[in-house]
């Protein structure tokens, strides 16, 4: 069942600026929807639409089958988590999370009743009486998220909710929030830049490019095929080759890059013979050829540039004839460790490849 | 380390020097030779007897005469403030919130009166409040009235143009908190169910108290203290506080009784910018910026 519905929504600032261009996306029931894109790419614009605070220049937006188009905030059935929490300073935690529930004329004790079971639900218990100043940016965060869903909205809004944070709050916070959507089961849609945290909270990811949808799929689908050079590139790392499309063979397609060397990548429909095309594999993707023929399909002559010991992982920089590659590989013990000048073999299994326009 | 902050006070003192010298030389000097000749005997004729005496305070205690004129000061002051206030918080949040590109021309005919002189002003203020002046002319024109309504040497008159002086003071304070207000809090009390009005009541106004604390202190300080308006619209009829010291100084010679008058005004504008830094503190304490 579908909760938000947004049909071929455009709205433009200035002249001819579109910062959303005719978008269209369906968020359904219980789902943890995520808009992710770079600065610039509409996903704020967009959620403030769903919120009632922009009015889009064209197009329909719905929520739960109604539709808002002009309906202001207050009367729209969505709350939303700000980035910089806007949290009522003059106000305590109490009355903070309270204040939607008055708004809507509860009757006290049930004030008190769901006040109660929300703050339990973000682990505040017993902050009730506390400022907004005197709490941390974790906790702020918590009373945003508890003021958010007292009001019980058909849809939470979290405009990047988790940005204001330090590195190691945010892994956190990233792990509760997705519980804590597990736990009461509600609709959350989630505007954020960072694909790690897309990735991690999201069941489907829209990806906005330039005020467009590039992609909607899992973070399966959008991290293993990726539709458009733009989003391969902007979840996770890459490498990209260029070539032509030379021979097209039952499973498989061969590519000859700019560089002369041939590429075995899966079949894929919709490419002719001599099409421009991209290869496209993920540094994980790549393995070291130790000791095997170099005449291995898929397989290139490097020399180590740059080595990153990450802990868990090394990363690599090689040099494919001027080429800069990346690879990661895993780090377990007795795993031996290039340095800077070694020659290497590179592989990379055909199913390791996209092949992208 | 220790070596450098005792070198930045001593520069930060040494940059305060001048304007302290100033202010003490000129200013605290003075008031406090002014307010001294309060404690001393008037001779009938102009000559004061320079012996301890509280009879100047007693005198304006105990005449109804004198005490009227405070407390009729006070309450055309706080008059005032109330419309000033009531005038100026939509002007102040128009300012705070447009982005008009005009802003800078508002703001500029926001402060142009307080450019021009006080006695200018205030004669303008006569040219416009007098019997044959732009109000009376324009309404029995009009056939709204056939006699002119008296507002020259009436309290109305003097609260209509010291509003006009002091609105600007009010304006400016609310203006500067109203702006520091996150425009994501009235999002988040919208998006939680309150309508514009509710929002207002329940965000908007609290959150911009220290701008309104700050704007009504300057206003009740200013207005309290006011010689020029009520001296020229109010003239002899409506005495207030400034004008009544100025007159027993200036008409009676008598130095003491007006150093009376003058050290309760004093007292009293000490007493409200007291209560205004209590105000101010406790609304600070919620606002935004004191986090």
């Amino acid at each position: 069942m579908t909760i938000v519905e947004l049909k071929d929504v455009t709205k433009e600032y200035g002249k001819g600026v579109r910062a959303v261009d005719a978008l269209s996306i369906k968020v359904k029931k219980n789902e943890f929807f995520s808009l992710l894109g770079p600065s610039g790419c509409g996903k704020t614009t967009t959620l403030r639409m769903i919120a009632g605070f922009v009015n889009p220049d064209q197009g329909d937006i719905f929520i739960d089958g109604e539709k808002v188009n002009h309906l202001p905030p207050y009367k729209r059935k969505t709350s939303m988590v700000f980035q910089n929490y806007a949290l009522f300073p003059h106000m305590n935690v109490y009355e903070n999370v309270a204040f939607g529930l008055k708004m809507r004329r509860l009757q006290r004790n049930q004030v008190i009743e769901r006040v109660r079971q929300a703050l339990e639900l973000v682990k505040l218990s017993g902050y009730e009486d506390r400022y907004p100043r005197q709490l941390s940016g974790g906790q702020q965060q918590r009373v945003a998220i508890a003021r958010s869903l007292v009001i019980n909205p058909s849809v939470i809004l979290m405009d990047e909710p988790l940005s204001n944070l330090d590195a190691k709050l945010r892994q956190q916070m990233r792990t509760e929030l997705k519980q804590l959507q597990e736990q009461i089961g509600t609709t959350v849609v989630y505007v954020t830049h960072d694909q790690g945290e897309a990735l991690a909270l999201s069941d489907r990811i829209a990806v906005l490019n330039e005020g467009r949808v590039e992609q909607v799929g899992s973070p399966v689908e959008i991290y293993q095929n990726p539709s458009s050079r733009f989003v391969a590139a902007f979840i996770g790392q890459l490498n990209i080759f260029q070539g032509k499309v030379r021979s097209i063979l039952s499973g498989e397609i061969e590519v000859v890059t700019e560089m002369g060397f041939n590429l075995l990548v899966p079949f894929r429909e919709g490419l002719s013979k001599n099409e421009v095309a991209f290869v496209a594999v993920r540094p994980e993707g790549i393995n070291f050829a130790e000791g095997k023929s170099p005449f291995l399909k898929n397989t290139l002559k490097g020399r180590i540039m740059h080595v990153s010991y990450l802990g868990s992982s090394i990363q690599y920089l090689c040099d494919v004839m001027g080429k800069e590659i990346s690879v990661l590989s895993h780090s377990r013990r007795g795993t031996p460790i290039y340095r800077p000048g070694d020659s290497v073999l590179l592989n990379f299994e055909p199913s390791e490849c996209m092949i992208l326009r | 380390m220790k070596l450098l902050t005792s070198s930045k006070r001593f520069a930060g003192f040494f940059l305060l020097l001048p304007a302290l010298v100033l202010f003490i030389l000129f200013f605290i000097i003075p008031t406090l030779i002014l307010l001294s000749n309060s404690l001393f005997h008037f001779v009938p004729g102009g000559g004061i007897e320079r012996t301890l005496t509280i009879e100047n305070f007693l005198k304006f205690v105990k005449e109804p005469r004198y005490y009227g004129i405070l407390f009729k000061t006070i309450w055309i002051s706080l008059v005032v403030v109330v419309s000033s206030l009531i005038i100026g918080y939509p002007v102040a949040y128009f300012l705070a919130r447009t982005r008009s590109r005009l802003r800078i021309l508002w703001m500029t005919m926001l402060l142009m009166p307080i450019l021009i002189g006080p006695v200018i002003r205030a004669y303008g203020w006569q040219v416009i409040l007098g019997n044959v002046g732009l109000i009376n002319t324009l309404l029995i024109k009009l056939h709204f009235i056939q006699e002119p309504i008296k507002l020259m040497f009436t309290s109305f008159g003097v609260i209509i143009a010291l509003t006009q002086v002091v609105v600007v003071l009010m304006i400016l304070p609310i203006m500067s908190v109203l702006k520091k207000i996150e425009p994501s809090l009235e999002e988040a009390a919208q998006d939680l169910g309150a309508n514009k009005i509710k929002t207002f009541i329940q965000i908007t106004l609290p959150l911009s108290l220290p701008g309104i604390a700050a704007g009504s202190s300057l206003a009740f300080a200013l207005s309290l203290s006011a010689f020029v308006v009520p001296e020229l619209i109010g003239g002899a009829v409506i005495g207030m506080m400034g004008v009544e010291a100025v007159k027993q100084i200036m008409s009676f010679l008598n130095w003491p009784f007006g150093a009376a008058i003058s050290t309760i005004l004093v007292l009293f504008t000490l007493v409200i910018m007291y209560f205004y830094e209590k105000l101010l503190y406790r609304t600070q304490m919620y606002s935004s910026e004191f986090k």
